[in-house]
Formats: C-alpha cells, sequence, structure tokens
C-alpha cells in the first residue's frame, strides 16, 4: 500500500502546476498620467507620464515632453507650463491659497486630461509647546507597549468650521562642521508620529518630496480649538545645534483620500490575505494625483547634547 | 375492494407509530404513509415518528420508502391505533415500486428549494483521494458552489460560506473544514440523512441568511453487530454499530484518522538530515470521531445522545544540542470541532410528537511556538513561548413539538436558546532569560457572552385539492453587551397543483443572522473568526423570494426550474487593505458593513431510479456587493459570483459487483481584482526615477478561466465469507485541467511582468479498499 501511495503523490507531482497568462491590453487604452503636489507661495511642477501596460515595468514608463499643460486660476488662464525636462513642467509664479486651480492637459492623439483643486488657507498655530518626553507605544501587531524617548510638540490650532484635512511635518537641519573647518548643512524629515485620537488609524502616513508626514481630518474637534501632540523619535537629533521646523498643513481632501488609499495600498500590495485597494486618483480622463497645500510653521533651535550615561539631554 | 367506509358520524381517529428498517431497526427519516383511495397521508419526521388521523373507517394504507419493499396493510381504523412498521430494503430495483416514487416527486410537497442527497450517491460518487465527502456532494447541487479548488465550503445562491447553518443532529458546526477545507469534517459511514435547503425556509430554521444543511447520524443497528471501513491514500477509518440491548439500546462508533504524517516521516527525516538539522520532526493530521447511543424506554419515550470531535493538527519539533549550546523550537496548529446533543422523543398523544434538545459544541483554534536557547558556556538561557487561542462555545437548549391535527395540517412549534461564548483572540506570551527577567502575559480581546433566543411556529396545509403552504413564523432575539436585537422573520412557502406531473411553487421567507465570519477573503483557514453582532454592527439580513415550476416527467424522473432573488443587508467585509493580522486588539475597526444581492436561475433534472441515476444541474446567476467604503461606494461582483455553474452527478450500477461514478463540473471563473495598468505614482517621482502604482478599474474586476474538472470512478463489490469488500478506484480532474487556484504577477528575466496563474490539483489517481461485515 505504501508504494502505491508514493506512485501516486510521485505522479501529483509530476503534473505542472504553473501556467504563464495573457492579458491583452490594447494601446488606445493607454491614459495620460498627471501629478503634482504643489505648496502655496511656491512654483508648481506638474509632471506628465502615460500609464503603462501591467506588462511592462517602471523603465517603460513614457514621459511625455510635447504636452501643453495649462494652468487656470479660478478658472482664467494663467499661464501654459514650460517643459522643464524628465517629464515636468514647471510654473513661473507661485500660486496663492484660497483659489481653485485648474490643470488641462493635452497630448496629441489622446483625450485631454484635466484637474481642478481648491488649495485651502493656512490655519495658524496659535502655539507650539515642545519638550522631551517619554512616550508608551502600543504594539499593533504584536499587542502589548514599550517605551521610546522622544522629542514631542502640542501644536495649538483653531479648526475652521466647514470640513477640514490637515498634513503635519517636521523638518531637522543640521550644520555638521569637519575637522578641517568646512561646514555643510543637512536637512531631514523626522518620521512624525502622535498618540492622539483625531489621527485614528496608522493609514496616515505619506512620503513625498523628501518629507515624512502624517495627514487627519478634524472629525473629533470640528470648529473648535485643539491641541495636537505629535513626536518623533530622539535619534533624529544630532550632538549640537539642531534647527527644527514644525509644520502645519492644510489639506484639500483630495490629498487625505489619496493618502488613505495610497498607505492602504502601500500595506495590501505583494500580500496573498489582503484585497488590493484602489488608489485614488482625481484625474479625469487619466490617472494621477493634482493636489496642494499651504502651510504655517513654527522654528527653534534645540541644542541637543548626548548624555552616555543616562540617554538624552537638552 | 374495501375502499373508504367511513362510518358517516364523521368521528376521526389517529394511527400513529415509527417507521424503521427490518434489520437494523434505524428509523426511517420520510417514509411515507398514505391511503391509496383518497391519497390522504403523513410523512414520517426526523425520528422515523408518524402519524395520520382519518374519519373512522377501514383503509388500505401503504407505507413506502425509496430503496424499500413498499407494504401495504388494511387497517380498520374505529380507534386510535398505534402502528410501527418495519420495512425491508429492496435488494433488487425492479422491487421498489413506482407508488413509492410518485408521492415523493417534487410535486408533492409544499417546500421548495429542499435537497435531500441519499449517502449512497454520496458513497458512489468519485471525489479526490477517494475520501468520501458529503459537503463535495452537496456541492454538485444547482444553486451550490465551491469557493476555491478542492475545498469543502458551500456558496449558496450567491451568499457566504458564514450564511450556511450547518447542522450535525441538530447541532451547529461552525468550523466544518479538515486541511484548510479540502475535506469536510462528516464521516459519511456515519450519517443517515443529508438534506439541503436554500430557499423557502421552514420557520423552524433560523439563524443564518442561506442554507440549512442538515445531517442526521446514524442511530446504531438494533439488531445485530455490524461494522464498516476503509483503507484510503490519505485516511483510514472504522466504524461499529450493534445493540447493547437487542431492540432497545443501540450504538454506533465511527472514527477516522489521517496518516500522511506517519508515511512521510521517513523522508521529512531524510531530507532533515540532508539539510544537516538534528532532531526534526514535523507533520500534519487531522481525526475525527462519531459517536451515538439511543435507548428506547418506551413507544412513547427515546434517548439519544450523539457526539463529535474532530481536530486538525500541524506541528513541527526541532533541536540542537551539544555540550555548548541548545536550539529548539516547536511549533503547532490546531483546530477542532466538539458536539454533543442530547435529545428526548416522547410521545405526548398520538397527534403530538415532542423532542427536547440540550446542545454543547465548540470550537477552537490555536496556534502556539517555543523557543528555547541556550549558550552553557556563559551559563546563559532564554525561553519564549507564544499562543494565540481563538474560538466560541455554545450551551443550547431547546424544545420542539409535532402536532398533526389531521391529514390536512402538519403544525411544527418549539423555543429555544443557546448561550455563545466568542473567544475572538487571546495572546498568551511567556517570556523567561535565566533568572533575571521573565514575562508572564496574557493580552488581546476579551470574550464576549451572548444569549440568542427563538420560537417559531408553522403550519404544513393543505388547502384543497391543488394547494398545499407551509406558513410559518421565526421570532429571534440576541443579547449581547446590553444591546438586544430581535427580529420577526415570516416564512411562507406554496403549491400550487397544475396538474397531477406539474406544479408550480413560490416561497419567501426572510432571515436573520447574529453572527458573523471574520474571514479574509482569500483563502479559507481555520482563523476564520466568528463574531457577534455588536452596538456598532447590526444583523445581517437576508429577504428570498423563490418560484419554481416542477414536473414529473416519469416515475423516476423529476425537472424543475426555480428562480430566486435575494437582497442582503449588514453583510461584512475586511476594509481595503486589512486582513485577519491586521490590528488584532479591535476587530471591529478592520471591517466594513454592506449589502448584497443576489438572483439566479436554476435547472435541475435528477433520475432516482434505474440503472443510472443521479442529475444535471445548470444555475445561471449574479451576485453582487455594495459597501459604501469599498470600491469608491460603487457596487462589485462579489468574488464567488459564477454566471454559469454546472453540476453533473451519475451513478451507474452495472450489476451487483460493479457500478460506476461520474461527476464533471463547470464554473465561470472567479472574480478577482486585477490590474491592468500602472501608472506612476505622484508621490513616487523624483529627478531620479518613477515608481508606479496599479490601477485596478475597480474590485474584482477580472475572471479567472472558467473551472472544469471531470472525476470518474469505479467500486467493485465482492462479498466475502464475512460480508462485503468494496475496491474503489478512480481519477480526480480526469483530463488534467490546469484549473486557477490564484493569480500572481512575476517577474520575467527582462524585468517584465507576466501574470501566472497556479494550479493546485493536477490529475490525482485515487485507491481505497473497503469493507462491510
Amino acid at each position: 500500500m505504501r508504494k502505491i501511495i508514493y506512485i501516486i503523490f510521485a505522479l501529483t507531482a509530476l503534473a505542472s502546476c504553473r501556467k504563464v497568462l495573457d492579458i491583452d491590453i490594447p494601446e488606445k487604452d493607454r491614459k495620460i498620467v498627471v501629478n503634482s503636489i504643489f505648496a502655496a507661495d511656491s512654483a508648481i511642477r506638474v509632471h506628465v507620464s502615460k500609464s503603462i501596460s501591467a506588462l511592462e515595468s517602471d523603465n517603460d514608463v513614457e514621459l511625455v515632453h510635447n504636452a501643453q499643460v495649462s494652468l487656470f486660476k479660478d478658472n482664467t488662464l494663467l499661464e501654459v507650463l514650460n517643459y522643464d525636462g524628465k517629464g515636468f513642467y514647471k510654473s513661473d509664479f507661485g500660486l496663492g491659497a484660497g483659489h481653485e486651480y485648474t490643470v488641462q492637459v493635452t497630448v496629441p492623439n489622446m483625450n485631454t486630461a484635466f484637474s481642478s483643486c481648491v488649495l485651502p488657507e493656512p490655519v495658524s498655530i496659535i502655539s507650539l509647546d515642545t519638550s522631551f518626553v517619554t512616550i508608551h507605544v502600543t504594539d499593533e501587531m504584536m499587542g502589548g507597549t514599550y517605551d521610546v524617548d522622544a522629542f514631542e510638540a502640542k501644536i495649538r490650532f483653531h479648526d475652521p468650521d466647514g470640513e477640514n484635512y490637515y498634513m503635519v511635518s517636521a523638518k531637522v537641519d543640521f550644520t555638521f562642521e569637519y575637522y578641517y573647518g568646512m561646514k555643510e548643512t543637512y536637512s531631514y524629515y523626522p518620521y512624525i508620529s502622535a498618540n492622539d485620537f483625531a489621527i485614528k488609524d496608522n493609514n496616515t502616513y505619506i512620503y513625498f518630496n523628501e518629507i515624512s508626514a502624517m495627514v487627519f481630518d478634524d472629525h473629533i474637534f470640528e470648529g473648535q480649538e485643539y491641541t495636537l501632540p505629535v513626536y518623533f523619535e530622539e535619534y533624529n537629533f544630532n550632538e549640537g545645534e539642531n534647527n527644527v521646523t514644525f509644520f502645519f498643513h492644510s489639506i484639500p481632501k483630495e490629498f487625505y483620500l489619496y493618502v488613505i488609499s495610497r498607505e492602504k495600498y502601500n500595506k495590501s500590495e505583494g500580500g496573498f490575505f489582503a484585497e488590493p485597494v484602489l488608489i485614488y486618483n482625481n484625474i479625469t480622463n487619466g490617472y494621477g494625483l493634482f493636489t496642494g497645500y499651504s502651510s504655517d510653521s513654527r522654528n527653534f533651535v534645540v541644542d541637543y547634547v548626548y548624555d552616555y550615561d543616562g540617554g538624552w539631554k537638552k | 375492494m374495501l375502499g373508504l367506509v367511513a362510518t358517516g358520524f364523521g368521528q376521526k381517529f389517529t394511527i400513529s407509530g415509527y417507521i424503521q428498517d427490518d434489520a437494523s431497526g434505524e428509523q426511517l427519516i420520510g417514509a411515507n404513509v398514505y391511503d391509496l383511495d383518497s391519497y390522504k397521508g403523513a410523512t414520517t419526521n426526523d425520528y422515523g415518528f408518524y402519524s395520520l388521523t382519518l374519519p373512522a373507517g377501514t383503509y388500505r394504507l401503504t407505507f413506502s420508502f425509496i430503496g424499500y419493499k413498499q407494504i401495504d396493510k388494511e387497517v380498520v381504523l374505529d380507534k386510535n391505533i398505534k402502528l410501527n412498521v418495519s420495512m425491508e430494503a429492496a435488494i433488487q430495483l425492479e422491487e421498489v415500486t413506482i407508488n413509492a416514487e410518485k408521492i415523493e416527486s417534487r410535486v408533492e410537497t409544499s417546500q421548495m428549494s429542499e435537497t435531500k442527497v441519499s449517502v449512497q450517491t454520496i458513497k458512489a460518487l468519485p471525489v479526490i483521494f477517494g475520501e468520501v465527502d458529503v459537503m463535495k456532494t452537496v456541492q454538485l447541487l444547482p444553486g451550490v458552489q465551491s469557493g476555491n479548488e478542492g475545498t469543502s465550503g458551500l456558496y449558496v445562491r450567491g451568499g457566504g460560506p458564514d450564511q450556511n447553518l450547518i447542522l450535525l443532529d441538530g447541532v451547529p458546526v461552525y468550523n466544518a473544514n479538515h486541511l484548510f477545507g479540502f475535506f469536510s469534517v462528516f464521516n459519511a459511514d456515519a450519517i443517515n440523512s443529508v438534506t439541503l435547503t436554500k430557499g423557502g425556509f421552514p420557520a423552524r430554521y433560523g439563524g443564518r441568511l442561506s442554507s440549512v444543511l442538515d445531517i442526521r447520524m446514524k442511530e446504531g443497528n438494533m439488531k445485530e453487530w455490524k461494522g464498516e471501513g476503509s483503507i484510503g491514500i490519505i485516511a483510514s477509518k472504522l466504524t461499529l454499530e450493534g445493540p447493547i440491548i437487542k431492540d432497545k439500546t443501540s450504538f454506533i462508533l465511527s472514527g477516522r484518522r489521517t496518516y500522511i504524517d506517519m508515511l512521510m516521516q521517513p523522508a521529512i527525516k531524510a531530507f532533515a538530515a540532508m539539510e544537516g538539522v538534528q532532531n526534526f520532526n514535523a507533520g500534519y493530521y487531522f481525526y475525527d470521531l462519531n459517536a451515538k447511543i439511543n435507548h428506547k424506554f418506551s413507544d412513547k419515550s427515546r434517548l439519544y445522545y450523539s457526539a463529535y470531535m474532530g481536530d486538525d493538527k500541524a506541528y513541527m519539533k526541532m533541536k540542537e544540542k551539544d555540550s555548548h549550546y541548545l536550539y529548539a523550537l516547536r511549533t503547532k496548529l490546531r483546530w477542532g470541532n466538539i458536539t454533543n446533543a442530547m435529545r428526548w422523543n416522547y410521545i405526548l398523544n398520538n397527534k403530538l410528537f415532542s423532542n427536547t434538545t440540550v446542545t454543547y459544541s465548540r470550537y477552537n483554534f490555536l496556534i502556539g511556538m517555543e523557543n528555547e536557547n541556550a549558550d552553557y558556556d556563559e551559563n546563559w538561557t532564554q525561553k519564549y513561548s507564544f499562543e494565540y487561542l481563538s474560538g466560541i462555545d455554545d450551551w443550547g437548549g431547546k424544545i420542539d413539538f409535532d402536532y398533526l391535527p389531521d391529514p390536512n395540517h402538519y403544525i411544527r412549534f418549539g423555543v429555544g436558546e443557546t448561550y455563545h461564548t466568542f473567544k475572538p483572540g487571546v495572546n498568551v506570551l511567556n517570556f523567561e532569560s535565566g533568572s533575571s527577567f521573565s514575562i508572564d502575559t496574557t493580552f488581546g480581546n476579551d470574550n464576549i457572552y451572548a444569549n440568542e433566543i427563538s420560537a417559531y411556529v408553522e403550519d404544513d396545509m393543505k388547502i384543497g385539492a391543488r394547494i398545499k403552504a407551509n406558513v410559518g413564523l421565526h421570532a429571534s432575539g440576541f443579547y449581547v453587551k446590553g444591546k438586544f436585537y430581535k427580529a420577526l422573520q415570516p416564512r411562507a412557502s406554496v403549491r400550487f397543483l397544475l396538474h397531477e406531473k406539474v406544479a408550480i411553487k413560490a416561497a419567501y421567507s426572510e432571515m436573520t443572522q447574529y453572527l458573523h465570519l471574520l474571514s479574509n477573503a482569500n483563502v479559507g483557514l481555520p482563523t476564520d473568526l466568528w463574531l457577534p453582532v455588536t452596538d456598532s454592527i447590526k444583523p445581517m439580513k437576508s429577504t428570498q423570494y423563490a418560484l419554481g415550476l416542477y414536473y414529473n416527467y416519469s416515475d423516476d424522473f423529476d425537472i424543475s426550474v426555480e428562480g430566486f432573488y435575494k437582497p442582503m443587508e449588514n453583510l461584512l467585509e475586511y476594509k481595503e487593505g486589512a486582513s485577519i493580522f491586521s490590528d488584532q486588539g479591535n476587530w471591529e475597526r478592520n471591517i466594513e458593513a454592506g449589502s448584497g444581492l443576489a438572483y439566479g436561475v436554476e435547472f435541475l433534472i435528477e433520475k432516482k431510479l434505474g440503472k443510472i441515476t443521479g442529475w444535471i444541474g445548470y444555475t445561471w446567476s449574479k451576485s453582487d456587493r455594495t459597501f459604501t467604503n469599498l470600491n469608491f461606494g460603487e457596487t462589485f461582483p462579489y468574488k464567488y459570483d459564477r454566471r454559469h455553474d454546472i453540476g453533473l452527478a451519475l451513478t451507474y450500477k452495472h450489476n451487483d459487483k460493479i457500478d460506476l461514478g461520474l461527476v464533471w463540473v463547470y464554473g465561470t471563473g472567479n472574480a478577482v481584482t486585477l490590474s491592468y495598468e500602472k501608472y506612476a505614482s505622484a508621490t513616487d517621482i523624483s529627478d531620479w526615477g518613477i515608481y508606479t502604482v496599479n490601477y485596478y478599474e475597480r474590485r474584482n474586476n477580472y475572471r479567472m478561466p472558467s473551472y472544469h474538472r471531470l472525476d470518474l470512478g469505479a467500486n467493485f463489490h465482492k462479498p466475502t465469507k464475512w460480508g462485503e469488500r468494496v475496491i474503489s478506484v478512480g481519477t480526480y480532474n480526469t483530463y488534467n485541467r490546469k484549473n486557477p487556484f490564484f493569480l500572481n504577477w512575476e517577474e520575467t528575466g527582462r524585468g517584465n511582468p507576466q501574470l501566472v496563474q497556479y494550479s493546485l490539483f493536477p490529475i490525482i489517481p485515487y485507491l481505497s479498499y473497503s469493507f462491510k461485515f
């Protein structure tokens, strides 16, 4: 009996169980891809490319050099952007908050793609208090808690009436002096975290243009004054003078929806157990994201000295 | 010709009793007794009891049951009569008379969307690894779909696998799977009857939206000792039954265990040795055990105790040790059910039958890991252990009554209560490092306790010669964490006889379900969690409308077509990107509630008698889901939305020595979410490069290739001195169709992705040896 069973298993193993499937994606289905995340008072850059087949690699992305990219402010043509290389089109002016901006991208032999975004007015920081703290972090996967040494900022602001969305980030500038006297400034955006009900789940992180940030909405403090504690871990400091800036950004709903879906997408891709996630996009006749943000910030210097006996010390 | 000679005074008397198998004393469920002249009759209930009230007179009564010789009896009904009838199994098919079939035809009953599957058919059909499986046979019926390749889950009329009430002797079985769903927990040798109801639900059933699979275990032979068993490729089983006190007390005991772990042991050890790992051991097995004992106190009183116990266990152990160090690792994965039912049948009078049931069931899932490290030179040791436990415990009690005032009414009523304990996942962590540091902690979700109550009344009534109806009301309530949900669920099923061979039926049923199964869409795992409704998670509800036409083409052919329309509310899905492994402390945060709609048409041609028996079923159906926060609020096809589904199951009895079986299935491919396009991600564009993201047009936008498969089998019977032996041979997936199990994007050598389909089972031959004595 045992021999027979082995023979049956051997026969089973011989039959191949892998098969490559063909899926056909016709060329006419290619779409214009328009991407831009712009900051108030800065010149806008719009990236234009074409979508690719799922059977192609990232290297096959075709950048569009011959598009006409028109920018409208409150439905009036502001300018036609100039090509700046590598698929980017650049404006000559900074964009002001409180206006609706529309981008219209025309590529020969393709449907014109367009998208609009209202750049929200910045919400001012009323106060910002900082301190070195120990944070009890809950391990979401395994349960239990652990402690981290962190630098915390309590950002106080007044949420305007209506639906509002926010993003917070921090930046550390550090000037390193080499032994031979030369100075070099490094800037980086530390990974920012929050232990607060306003930031309701973990799908709120975003990393773009080297900015590491987290987004949240105003469902908890609608129309009220609120203090949001955020922190980054102490290891982000260098010994010496650290120039720290906390940014409090106002973002449109589209940006918020994009971040939430993008983060979930990251978690689900390649996972056998999770359903794939559709990333939010707001381009009509195309794919991508056209959105912006306006900001208020506070800046200060942290003179950091590492205490080798007892951990950190300011 | 005796005919019907009524006394004329209108006085009525009742004839009642049990109908049983002559050889074993086993009660026959669904046997018929009727008056040959007026066709007034009754059917035995789940315990073999019948009651027929007629005006005083002399009657020619016929007792019939498929596969048994018909019995005709002349009865003078001038007083209430108690008559127990023993029926003899028909050896030759010709002995089964036609009349039996007439009354059992689908045309006759008011019940629609119900199918009884005989255990003989289940055993005769070919199946993977030759392991006879109730659920796999049920999957061949129209309106019922399997999920993934080879699995035992049922997807009935667009519903999910959690929407089926699977009852073993009246006790719910929460996880009916062995080996990740490839085998069901039901051992066919211990089973007496299998009935699937997928619509027009009688009021006595409640608690699930889509189907009721009522499996009754054998009672045990009252007359003599019998046994049967089999030795197969992956498992062996043995069943023993017999009288403890002849005609009073009997038992049945049936066990099954896989032995692939034992067979593969040398190969595993050899492989481990090749890899240089000492003391390595790994394996997987499952077992199940069915037991039942019943005792007849008198003709009026009978007690049954039935139990099921089954476990799956996968394990891995390894240990490396020398004089300097120790490394030991043990992992285990274990899940299983226990069900217990104590039932007491008591005939209060010849028109009123009662059944009191007390049940206990439990489903547990456990995953565990132990790790031990030591460095003897440094005098250092460390131990770590982790366990994750989840499950559900139920204590239940119910009392049901069957009241048969006259042949035109069959009234059932009853009440029940279940006390649930949900264990949604507890982690136990133990850590020791030398003598200086230790953690011993338990964390995770707290147990949830809930009470579920139900009451029902239904009447299966005849109105004139053409109309038969089953009308009822099921009321239920669920109390959990201070919140009480309640539901009144009206049910009605009506048959109108257009012609003696043609009937039209319509049914309406509302169903409410207080339990949800949190399950990942892609695979059926024992980690799937049963959870109750809560403050924020409402009960699932469905309303099903069904309409059918039934044609009794000939004595052995039934043809039917049924349509259904089933809206569903408060269905659960994991949030996009969430899975069972996300945020275990708060499962409610990971799910979304939405609605569903399923509709379709089912065709069935069934042949019950003759050398060739079986059925062919075809289903055209559609099943959609709409969730506010999934697919941007737009409706999307359910993963198991299957436009076309065909199930062909045939058995051919060549002679007493050889019978053949054939199964062919075809189904539209499962819906999966697949990207056809990619585009530059807004947050991944820089001067140095671009990363793309997949564009998903909508959820479940792609159809996997269709599924089809042919299984062939032959059973060779041979009488022996001690009984009978049967050799079964066959092939699963005979023409080696590469059916899709899952799809995966993979990189080619040039960096371009390609879509690869993985199949699970190629052609699989099987061989098994079974015996009866």
